[in-house]
């Protein structure tokens, strides 16, 4: 009687971490990433200046990002032990959000409208609002600039005025006065670089990091007018910076107590299966009711250790890296008082230490019309804002 | 009994499997109309939304319908209701035309006349009409000549401002709105009738997206 309730424990044993072990891997599923998605092309769409298209995207993903995400299913598979935190439909990272209202904001912007555009920008800065490190939860300066261009445009000086003089705080280096910000016509936005990349590290994937973007060296941008004159730009924004400076994310801690957890249930396994092994042998040393006392207990302890094992291989601590790839680094801003008519301006990059890099430059038409006309947006970027999503859905 | 314990056991560890598989939707909801006086279950933001422009605009018929210099005029005063003084300085995209139009035809309807409104911004299709028919590409009556386009004696100004809050412990954002509107009368630029109206809402991500 008792070996048959031994054997079928075994049975049982076996069947659990097979279930354990199999069921949880076919059950692991990507969550939703259409927002992500509207972002790439959103980018994409821009840079190619295709505005509505643009727009259509960014609309997607800024109405994603302004709903309260309650507690769904999803999100709490996301949190649970047994599934990725990949499984949660993506919403991005506060950096990420930012610039998605950034875009947004740079579309309405071309559209010409103003009081839009500031929203929009006063959103990106907003995204930015809730860094955990006191220090740096409000220091995203390019939308905060934006937002007092637009207000300018729209009329609104008393909160232009607020917004530049917020810029000025954060960046006591930054170039331009306001008498020189209320006479331009132009404001130009050059991006440089690839953006970050988010990578998980730890044991269990349970750690997300983020590092610099790769493949490329400028870091500096210069704009040439049509009188000859050179016009550097100034860096406003590091987005990289933007990604690393806001401290940990509140459920960090949840991964970091999945991949304890598996990692305790690891060691208990192995601690069981190597007690269960040395007991099977030591049974053989051993004559009659001691013999089968110690073949019970073999049993016991190996049920055990697979029921351990079986829960640590389960646990899935790993951390979502699915990120938006066709960010730039950084971006550049100035702002110029132009005559009316048609220009071209020359684009020109520098590296970190001052080299040339000619193969990037580029011009830029634009035409100012003849006051008071509206002003205009030149946005310009070194690099094409191809995506791997963009390039898969292709193929 | 040895088969009873390993299928009772089986049948455990399959329904804790199943339950642990879960996912799917949110919760689907089929296509149906809404009462655009309601809030929608399950579209949640903290952003103003169609019921509170409709009880706005609601208030500001009644408000404006009481205001002396209408309700005492002699002659139909004329009023421009349009976005050109009307400043978004909040934190929400917004269509202006979705509040000023249905702020504009509700004051329309509801005052039968003893209010009229000023197109200042289709002015260029009557200067257009009036072009086809002082050079006979288009007939004309003879009153036609002898009308000019309308003035205004009032503006109605406006802006949306707002403001944030955020608790980095509770991740509990809020968002408070207020729209301020001014009566502007174009011959003095007395303002002679202001009111505010006012929205906040709060709401907290899941903590799985909060930072």
């Amino acid at each position: 009687m008792i070996a048959s309730i031994g054997n079928s424990l075994k049975r049982c044993a076996t069947a659990l971490a097979l279930l354990l072990v199999v069921q949880p891997a076919a059950a692991q599923k990507q969550g939703d990433d259409s927002v992500l998605r509207a972002l790439v092309g959103g980018t994409r769409a821009f840079a190619l200046g295709h505005d509505r298209e643009a727009a259509g995207y960014f609309d997607v993903a800024v109405d994603a990002i302004s709903a309260i995400w309650g507690a769904s299913p999803q999100s709490a598979d996301a949190r649970s032990l047994w599934y990725e935190e990949a499984v949660k439909p993506f919403k991005g990272d506060p950096y990420e959000r930012m610039m998605a209202f950034y875009y947004r904001g740079l579309v309405f912007l071309k559209q010409h409208d103003f009081g839009n555009a500031q929203a929009a920008f006063r959103m990106s800065v907003q995204q930015d609002a809730f860094a955990e490190e006191e220090q740096n939860n409000y220091d995203a300066v390019l939308p905060l600039f934006l937002q007092g261009w637009a207000l300018q445009q729209q009329g609104s000086s008393v909160g232009a005025r607020e917004a530049f003089r917020m810029v000025r705080e954060l960046r006591p280096d930054f170039p331009v006065d306001d008498p020189t910000i209320t006479a331009a016509n132009t404001v130009v936005v050059v991006e440089t670089g690839n953006g970050p990349r988010k990578v998980a590290d730890g044991v269990g994937s349970y750690k997300l990091r983020f590092f610099r973007g790769k493949n490329f060296q400028e870091a500096r941008a210069t704009v040439r007018l049509p009188d000859g004159r050179q016009v550097p730009l100034y860096p406003i924004e590091d987005v990289y910076w933007q990604a690393t400076s806001r401290g940990g994310r509140q459920v960090d801690y949840i991964f970091e107590g999945k991949a304890r957890f598996a990692e305790r249930n690891e060691n208990i396994g192995s601690a069981l299966s190597v007690a269960a092994s040395d007991l099977a042998i030591r049974k053989y040393q051993h004559d009659g009711k001691a013999g089968d006392g110690m073949s019970k207990a073999a049993d016991a302890l190996s049920v055990l250790s697979i029921g351990a094992l079986a829960l640590s291989a389960r646990a899935k601590p790993a951390v979502d890296t699915r990120y938006w790839d066709n960010l730039p680094d950084a971006v550049h801003i100035a702002v110029l008082d132009l005559p009316p008519g048609q220009h071209t301006l020359g684009l020109s990059f520098t590296s970190a230490t001052g080299a040339a890099l000619p193969e990037l430059d580029r011009t830029v038409q634009l035409t100012i019309p003849p006051a008071p006309g509206k002003p205009a947006l030149v946005w310009a970027s070194s690099r094409d804002r191809t995506s791997r999503y963009v390039l898969k859905a292709r193929n | 009994m040895n088969m009873r314990l390993t299928v009772v056991c089986l049948a455990a560890i399959a329904s804790a499997g199943c339950a642990a598989g879960r996912g799917g939707g949110a919760g689907d909801l089929a296509p149906q109309y809404v009462d655009p006086s309601t809030a929608v279950r399950g579209i949640s933001g903290i952003g103003f939304e169609s019921q509170d422009i409709k009880e706005m605009t609601d208030r500001m018929v009644r408000d404006l319908l009481r205001m002396p210099a209408f309700g005492n005029a002699t002659s139909a005063p004329r009023v421009i209701i349009d976005d050109t003084r009307f400043l978004n300085e909040s934190n929400q995209v917004v269509n202006l035309n979705l509040l000023l139009d249905r702020l504009r035809i509700e004051l329309m309807r509801a005052s039968e006349g003893k209010i009229q409104f000023v197109s200042r911004q289709n002015v260029d299709l009557v200067e257009r009409e009036r072009l086809l028919k002082s050079n006979g590409t288009v007939d004309a009556r003879s009153s036609d000549h002898k009308s000019s386009v309308a003035g205004a004696e009032f503006q109605l100004v406006g802006k949306i401002t707002s403001q944030t809050s955020t608790s980095n412990g509770s991740g509990v954002k809020s968002n408070y709105y207020q729209f301020s509107f001014e009566m502007l009368d174009l011959r003095t630029s007395v303002s002679v009738w202001g009111n505010l109206y006012e929205v906040k809402k709060a709401g907290a991500d899941d903590r799985i997206y909060r930072q």
